[in-house]
């Protein structure tokens, strides 16, 4: 058979093994009770970290003490429910000199990243917001620190709360993501496998977060709450979530170009 | 100040819920796309009475790219005699002029109209004046940049053997995807929105939009609606909600493919979606309205419809709730917000990614065969707030025109072909 489909083989004259649909009118040949089975199984694995929270934040705790000295597990109830562990550690304010100084920094990051040609306009935009934050944080600092509301305790509760959040939702978000990708029953387990791999990474991840950002309010002080908590939160746990997400989709994406049989077409 | 904080708290739980809205649209889009029944359009249809087509193509300064459009529409498969080809020279300072009369002196249906006078200058206003001339009775629009395929003249047009059928719209597709991660981005957010957004509207007989280029349309019925409206930006989504009001159904073919050229920078990329956004914007506020107060239009399509006409909105209330978010932390509440935002932060990211979730973005792009590309997703993050920012201002840009009756002016893309 001649080259006639979407991949062409290794050269122009080679012949090719497979002619594929065109691309406009074809679907993935899935297994539907599959996806059906992976989705339920998603929420199941959700329900079940949701469920088992004080164990999961006591494990992240745990593993995070032996980092940082001076540190001890504390326990609270949040949202009249859910019971969760998370480390009491120091903090300090900044002085009324940092903040100033900080006020400056982010002034220059603010006004003069525009000008850099050397970074794109969307890492422009995200270095702006991170300042922007920090500039926020800092006037706050300057004009009423006596107001600000919380302790470095307050704010290691508040990043278990979202941690723990966050690896409730994975499960959900690949689950749905991955569900319709069931064409056999070898990529549904390999689905599973993608999930609690990004679980285990997330785990990680989690926890070395959390070591640095209390460390880091120890040493740097609270001024850094806000940043750490909107530029570095659970938006910056997406990159990750999708970064393994496309890395398995381009690999299953070569594999499925090699076998029809998963592919249906529109009539 | 307990009522402030109240309302900034209820605004957090409503915009939750917005998103998660967007997120079951989308996912059900998904879904119908990978593993549903597909709708195709009329190509098998074969009919030697062909209509008399118009193929209109606004151009200003278009100097590097207009030998390629004339060059690939001459050679449509479709009758030369039921053809006429009306390149819109709009006050072009460069050789566009030139370009066009070398062609229409060797082609008899190429027939440039010529607007240097003090008319005014955009797409809209352009249409208008080409329509007073075309004998069409469909109307065919390409944008300058692009590259239509040999039979893709005979697949739009053949449709319109439906007398229920306004309007079609075929699929865009960047020719330029190499050259930079801007353009290779752009890919993967275009696969996002035609191979499965703009396929599974048509699938579950939702608004698949006309898009103002690789698109049709009948001639009488945009002369009935008294033609573009030279002060909305977004003349496509404008039309889309006039033929619907009107009765009529916008089809979409996703195997009629038509190259185009992505912005290559990001400044160019900037004002492109900034300018959709406030065209968008401003048929939100002409249509949202009437379009629920038709009798036409399903109550399925109403929802859709909705949707689609908030998503280039939706980016500023999340801006809002990032505002919002930021106040509530220094006002000690987060406490109890945090869970909401975890879920804000993952459904909107998920949801708009770039105007589609990540899985969205992938499945296109594994229906269309790349895989390399896809290891790009993660990127979007960054995406995701470069179009916040600039649909945000688009947004703000449409509200000012709404209060102030504001004339918007038109602000041609920039084009890279050659460079």
């Amino acid at each position: 058979m001649k080259s006639m489909g979407l991949n062409s083989g290794s050269s122009a004259n080679s012949e090719k093994k497979i002619i594929h649909y065109a691309r406009f009118g074809k679907i993935l040949n899935v297994k539907k009770p599959l996806v059906y089975i992976q989705l339920l199984f998603s929420v199941v694995i959700s329900l079940i970290l949701l469920l088992n929270l004080k164990e999961v934040s006591h494990l992240i705790s745990y593993f995070s003490i032996y980092f940082l000295n001076d540190a001890r597990i504390l326990e609270e109830t949040v949202a009249s429910f859910f019971k969760l562990n998370y480390i009491g550690y120091s903090g300090r304010f900044p002085s009324l000199y940092e903040s100033v100084i900080y006020i400056f920094i982010s002034l220059i990051f603010i006004l003069y990243i525009p000008k850099v040609n050397l970074l794109s306009a969307p890492i422009k935009i995200y270095v702006q917001f991170f300042f922007l934050v920090l500039l926020c944080s800092s006037l706050f600092f300057y004009l009423v620190p006596y107001k600000f509301p919380y302790s470095s305790n307050n704010f290691s509760l508040l990043y278990m709360t979202i941690q723990v959040g966050i690896l409730s939702f994975i499960p959900v978000v690949l689950g749905f993501a991955l569900s319709l990708l069931n064409v056999s029953t070898a990529i549904f387990f390999l689905n599973i496998l993608i999930t609690f791999i990004t679980l285990i990474y997330s785990f990680v991840f989690g926890v070395v977060r959390y070591i640095a950002m209390l460390y880091l309010l120890d040493k740097l002080s609270y001024i850094w709450m806000a940043n750490f908590f909107f530029n570095l939160g659970p938006l910056l746990d997406m990159i990750y979530i999708s970064s393994i997400y496309s890395f398995y989709l381009s690999i299953l994406s070569e594999k499925y170009a090699t076998k029809i049989a998963y592919w249906r077409w529109v009539y | 100040m307990g009522l402030l904080i109240f309302f900034l708290k209820v605004y957090i739980v409503m915009l939750v819920f917005v998103i998660i809205l967007y997120i079951i649209r989308h996912f059900v889009f998904t879904y119908n796309r990978v593993m549903g029944e597909q709708r195709v359009s009329y190509h098998d249809v074969l009919d030697s009475d062909l209509p008399y087509v118009s193929v209109l193509i606004p151009m200003h300064n278009e100097e590097k790219v207009a030998r390629y459009v004339l060059d690939a529409i001459i050679l449509q498969d479709y009758p030369k005699d039921k053809i006429e080809v009306i390149p819109i020279n709009d006050h072009s300072t460069d050789k566009t002029k030139d370009i066009l009369e070398e062609y229409a002196s060797k082609y008899s249906y190429i027939k440039p109209l010529h607007r240097l006078g003090d008319e005014q200058r955009g797409k809209p206003s352009a249409l208008n004046d080409a329509l007073k001339l075309a004998k069409g009775e469909i109307i065919v629009i390409y944008d300058a940049d692009y590259i239509p395929p040999k039979g893709q003249l005979r697949e739009l047009v053949i449709n319109f053997i439906d007398p229920e059928v306004g309007a079609v719209m075929g699929r865009v597709v960047p020719i330029n995807t190499p050259k930079n991660l801007l353009t290779r981005l752009l890919d993967l957010e275009r696969s996002g929105g035609y191979q499965i957004d703009q396929q599974a509207r048509y699938n579950l007989g939702l608004i698949p939009q006309y898009g103002g280029t690789v698109g049709a349309f009948r001639k009488e019925l945009i002369l009935k609606f008294g033609g573009f409206d030279p002060e909305v930006l977004a003349e496509d989504t404008d039309l889309t909600f006039k033929m619907y009001l009107e009765g009529y159904k916008v089809l979409y073919i996703n195997r009629a493919e038509c190259y185009e050229e992505a912005p290559e920078s990001w400044k160019v990329r900037a004002r492109q979606i900034r300018r959709w956004s406030r065209g968008h914007n401003q048929v939100l506020f002409k249509y949202l309205i009437p379009f629920w107060k038709s009798k036409d239009i399903s109550l399925m399509q109403k929802i859709d419809g909705t949707l689609l006409l908030f998503i280039y909105m939706v980016p500023f209330l999340m801006l809002l709730g990032f505002v919002d978010s930021i106040l509530l932390f220094y006002l000690g509440e987060m406490e109890i917000m945090s869970i909401f935002i975890v879920i804000l932060s993952l459904m909107a990211y998920n949801s708009f990614g770039n105007f589609a979730p990540f899985f969205q973005i992938g499945l296109a792009g594994f229906l269309d065969g790349v895989s390399r590309r896809l290891r790009l997703l993660p990127l979007f993050y960054f995406v995701f707030l470069f179009n916040l920012w600039y649909t945000s201002l688009g947004f703000i840009d449409a509200l000012v025109d709404l209060i102030t009756k504001r004339k918007a002016v038109w602000q041609k893309t920039e084009r890279f072909r050659g460079s």
